[in-house]
């Protein structure tokens, strides 16, 4: 009631032509992406997979803002139609985990460098390492 | 507020009012309800029995907990009492027990609206909540679950013998309960707010509650779907988690938390907003600080999703990402830390009076900075690998969550308890009986920081090896006891009151606050004329002015 | 505001109205609005629960990358570009008669709805056969899965249960949505007010099945079109 919006506001009727426009836009990217997917572009797989989900992309903010009527709708409503995908990037944090457990620092190299996590597991602690040994004198204080 | 029109000070003394509990008395005329201040009162009775169900599963804890080598459980049973003991003081009592009641009950008298926004689905949430607790007490009755209230993988989806099905389906129902809820305060707080009623002249109960709302329609959704993929690994073999079946254990913990942590909040903002609420009417003051503890909520709710990892320090998370989580998980102490400076400040130089929920705000505040602190030292990543499912993390949360939130939860029931049922408890009683909760919950949980310091394991029922943790846990079992009995004195006088408390008026704490206007119990449209308001918040000079202090003795209606 | 006696005392439940105004809100304007704002609210939940499956995706996918494309060869693009073409038709003429309906224009309301239905069906019908082609193939995941040749028993069994989990749910959305729309076509159909004096509920639906277009047009890619 207090935010309430002038009447008629968001009682906006679209044009015939703008959604069949947009649909044919749709099929278009639609067979774009079917014909992106058989090319080999520079860069391998993951160039096809940001073309891929690009395009999907796109066509997913056509079918917000002209089906759904999110161009035309109220600042609140346009708010809540965000705010979902927002909070989505959040939950694909959790895959920062799984990219950044490789660059575990240490056992370092003789230059100081960190070795890389399948490197540093064919390190077979010998009789003669150092770090048995560490593990003897933890004992003998004890 | 003052300005409701001529009719707004109504003689709440008339008898023989309708009023919204006694309009219509058929059970169908409940059972159908529409109206939120019923489907508030449905909710207490529902969560009342869970809650001494699950009470009764604490107290078979404690009682084992008693004798280093345990006294009467099989450890398997043992491991199905602390599960059912978490699974529904979580999904049944603490997720929804605020919101349900008291949110179900005052958001629409606070913002001075008819109704929520969507009173069917309201009521809809209210069986999806019954009917998802039918289903735990039935996975309860039916030989129960085993898995602990986390239902990690591959152990709940592969191996567990027990009734996982019923319970995860009951916990998916429960969310879809909160959801709707959630959706239902979100539209009403934006859309249906009285002419007047500007986002800051809101009492702070509405902000916590829009920002409670907020992290359940973006939270609860992700465990539902990772609880339902867990169920079809468990059903069907269709492998999501289980290395077995190709899967990562650890990306259940990562969505699973995604949701779980945020949902801690989800149980304890609903309660900072009842502290907000008690604390301004008990030291007729304006809540200092109002703008700060109005966004403190709203940053507390967009921090909460950025700290799920710090239930996985010891998991095999990456460390760099661990780092980032016990960073953020210490700058969220910062929006909590404003709310208490803020709260401690509205004290400072306000006419204070010892009311029932005035005691229960403060022993709020207490427990709550003990709780928070000592969470502290959890986020921090070392100390937390020595802690890390020790009876230390068991006090921790039980701080937050009994202390802070069932803290709140019997503050705020005892302040709108008069608006509720039109009648007053004995204020004297209930003033002992919240010392009596005050201490004998210290006394359960404060031990259990000492002994799960020393390194006593949760989820253990034989400790015959340490056997000088036994003293702590006669400790912790003599408190649980001591407040079990305050529980119980507290329900007893409450339904004593129902019967034979006085009548309440309209008005008994001289309160400010639309609620307040109207009279006690509330009239089922709740307002005669839809109010305009004219004054701001916690506006309690003006209402002192006015000669509507409800004095600074007892309230009307006390003996 | 103007409502204020709008409430008689007789009328003691709330809810059961004839008109398409409830008694809780003061104006249509604020009801369509509150009805909008709730559904997108509801969308919101709808966003996270498939994302979490989206989220699951992408990890098995970029740890499993040549898995899933061997096994994405059992898909059959053809098939998958009939659907994708169908939903997005369907969207359009839901789109249609939520604007009939702005315009009170119930004959293309109807006209528009019935593609919709016929639209919502056709896509579980390919998907019936899509289906039976995997199980045919032992494709599904269980003691019984045979991977398809060339690719790991594991990486390839998170592949269909990927796929089954992630279209079954997808199919599942088209199945309430052909409930919803047939629903909402009867109601049309019968003019009764609920629909005819108000478009908001129309509206409401064809949100709904926007957004279940909107998740077929990221599944299409990701389990059709997987690059080598």
């Amino acid at each position: 009631m207090s935010n309430k919006s002038p009447v008629g506001a968001q009682h906006h009727i679209t044009p015939v032509w703008i959604y069949l426009a947009n649909w044919g836009a749709l099929l278009v990217f639609m067979g774009l992406t079917i014909a992106c997917a058989k090319v080999s572009f520079p860069g391998g797989s993951m160039t096809n997979n940001i073309v891929a989900m690009t395009i999907a992309s796109i066509k997913a903010i056509l079918v917000i803002l002209i089906f759904m009527g999110v161009w035309y709708t109220t600042k609140l409503a346009k708010l809540w139609s965000i705010i979902g995908f927002l909070w989505l990037t959040f939950a694909f944090g959790i895959l920062i985990d799984y990219n950044t457990r490789d660059a575990i620092p240490g056992p370092y190299d003789d230059a100081g460098s960190a070795l890389r996590y399948g490197k540093a597991i064919d390190l077979k602690p010998t009789p003669g390492d150092s770090a048995p040994e560490v593990h003897g004198e933890a004992k003998k204080v004890e | 507020m003052s300005s409701i029109t001529a009719t707004g000070t109504i003689p709440a003394a008339e008898p023989a009012e309708k009023n919204y509990l006694n309009v219509t008395t058929t059970f169908k005329s409940w059972a159908l309800t529409h109206d939120h201040k019923r489907i508030g009162v449905m909710y207490l009775v529902t969560i009342a029995i869970f809650f001494a169900v699950g009470s009764l599963m604490a107290g078979l804890i404690r009682a084992e907990l008693t004798s280093p080598t345990g006294n009467f459980l099989e450890s398997e049973t043992y491991n199905k009492v602390f599960t059912a003991h978490g699974v529904i003081m979580i999904f049944w009592v603490l997720l929804a027990a605020v919101p349900g009641i008291l949110g179900n009950f005052v958001i629409p008298l606070m913002i001075g609206a008819r109704d929520v926004a969507f009173p069917r689905l309201n009521l809809l949430s209210y069986y999806f909540f019954v009917g998802g607790g039918l289903l735990a007490i039935a996975a309860v009755l039916s030989g129960g679950v085993d898995t602990g209230w986390t239902f990690y993988v591959p152990y709940a989806s592969l191996y567990s013998n027990s009734q996982v099905g019923l319970a995860v389906t009951g916990a998916f129902l429960a969310g879809f309960s909160s959801i709707f809820t959630a959706v239902n305060f979100i539209v009403t707080v934006h859309k249906m707010r009285a002419p007047g009623m500007t986002w800051f002249r809101l009492p702070l109960f509405i902000w916590s509650a829009y920002a409670t709302s907020l992290i359940v329609v973006l939270g609860t959704p992700v465990v539902a779907i990772t609880l339902m993929m867990m169920l079809a690994e468990r059903t069907l073999h269709i492998g999501f988690f289980s290395p077995e079946l190709g899967g990562d254990p650890v990306l259940f913990q990562h969505l699973f938390w995604f949701y779980s942590h945020p949902a801690v909040y989800i149980m304890i903002l609903p309660s900072f907003g009842v502290q907000s609420e008690l604390l301004a009417a008990f030291s007729r003051k304006r809540v200092f600080g109002y703008h700060f503890v109005a966004f403190s909520s709203l940053a507390i709710a967009v921090l909460g999703f950025l700290v799920w990892g710090h239930h996985m320090f010891v998991s095999s998370q990456s460390m760099y990402q661990g780092v980032v989580f016990s960073l953020i998980t210490f700058l969220i102490a910062v929006p909590t830390a404003v709310k208490i400076f803020n709260w401690t400040s509205t004290i400072y130089k306000g006419t204070v009076r010892l009311h029932a929920p005035m005691i229960y705000a403060i022993s709020f505040m207490g427990l709550f900075i003990i709780g928070g602190l000592t969470g502290l030292y959890l986020s921090t990543m070392s100390t937390d690998i020595h802690l890390t499912n020790t009876y230390f993390v068991v006090a921790h949360f039980h701080y937050v969550m009994v202390g802070g939130a069932i803290t709140g939860l019997l503050g705020g029931i005892h302040y709108w308890w008069p608006k509720m049922f039109g009648k007053m408890y004995p204020d004297r009683l209930a003033q002992i009986t919240a010392i009596i909760v005050f201490l004998g919950f210290n006394l359960t949980f404060f031990p259990q920081f000492i002994v799960g310091w020393l390194g006593m394991p949760r989820r253990y029922h034989y400790y015959y090896l340490e056997p000088q943790f036994q003293p702590y846990n006669i400790m912790s079992s003599m408190g649980a006891s001591i407040l079990g009995l305050g529980f119980l004195i507290t329900g007893g006088y409450l339904i004593w009151s129902l019967k034979f408390g006085a009548k309440a008026t309209s008005n008994p704490w001289g309160a400010h606050g639309l609620e307040w206007t109207i009279p006690s119990p509330p009239d089922l449209h709740n307002f005669p004329t839809t109010p305009i308001v004219t004054d701001d918040v916690y506006d309690y000079e003006a209402l002192d002015a006015a000669g509507l202090s409800g004095g600074v003795v007892a309230p009307q209606g006390v003996s | 505001m103007a409502a204020t006696g709008a409430h008689a005392d007789e009328h003691l439940e709330h809810g059961e109205h004839e008109g398409p105004l409830h008694e809780q809100y003061e104006d249509i304007d604020q009801q369509n609005e509150s009805y909008i704002v709730g559904m997108w609210a509801f969308l919101v939940t709808e966003v996270m629960f498939f994302g979490a499956l989206f989220v699951t995706y992408v990890l098995y996918r970029t740890r499993y990358q040549h898995d899933f494309w061997v096994s994405h060869l059992e898909t059959n693009t053809l098939l998958g570009g009939i659907n994708t073409t169908v939903l997005l038709t369907s969207s359009l003429t839901v789109a249609l008669a939520v604007r009939a309906a702005m315009l009170k224009n119930r004959t293309g309301v109807i006209l528009g709805l019935i593609p919709t239905l016929m639209g919502a069906v056709t896509f579980l019908v390919i998907k019936y056969f899509e289906y039976a082609e995997k199980f045919a193939h032992n494709h599904y995941p269980g003691p019984t899965f045979i991977p398809p040749s060339g690719a790991a028993k594991g990486p390839s069994q998170i592949f269909f249960s990927m796929y089954f989990g992630m279209t079954g749910l997808h199919g599942i959305h088209v199945l309430i949505g052909i409930i919803v729309i047939g629903a909402l076509l009867y109601l049309w159909y019968k003019k009764r007010p609920v629909v005819t004096e108000d478009y908001v509920p129309t509206e409401m639906v064809g949100l709904y099945w926007h957004f279940v277009d909107l998740v077929w047009i990221f599944l299409f890619p990701l389990y059709y079109l997987i690059p080598k």
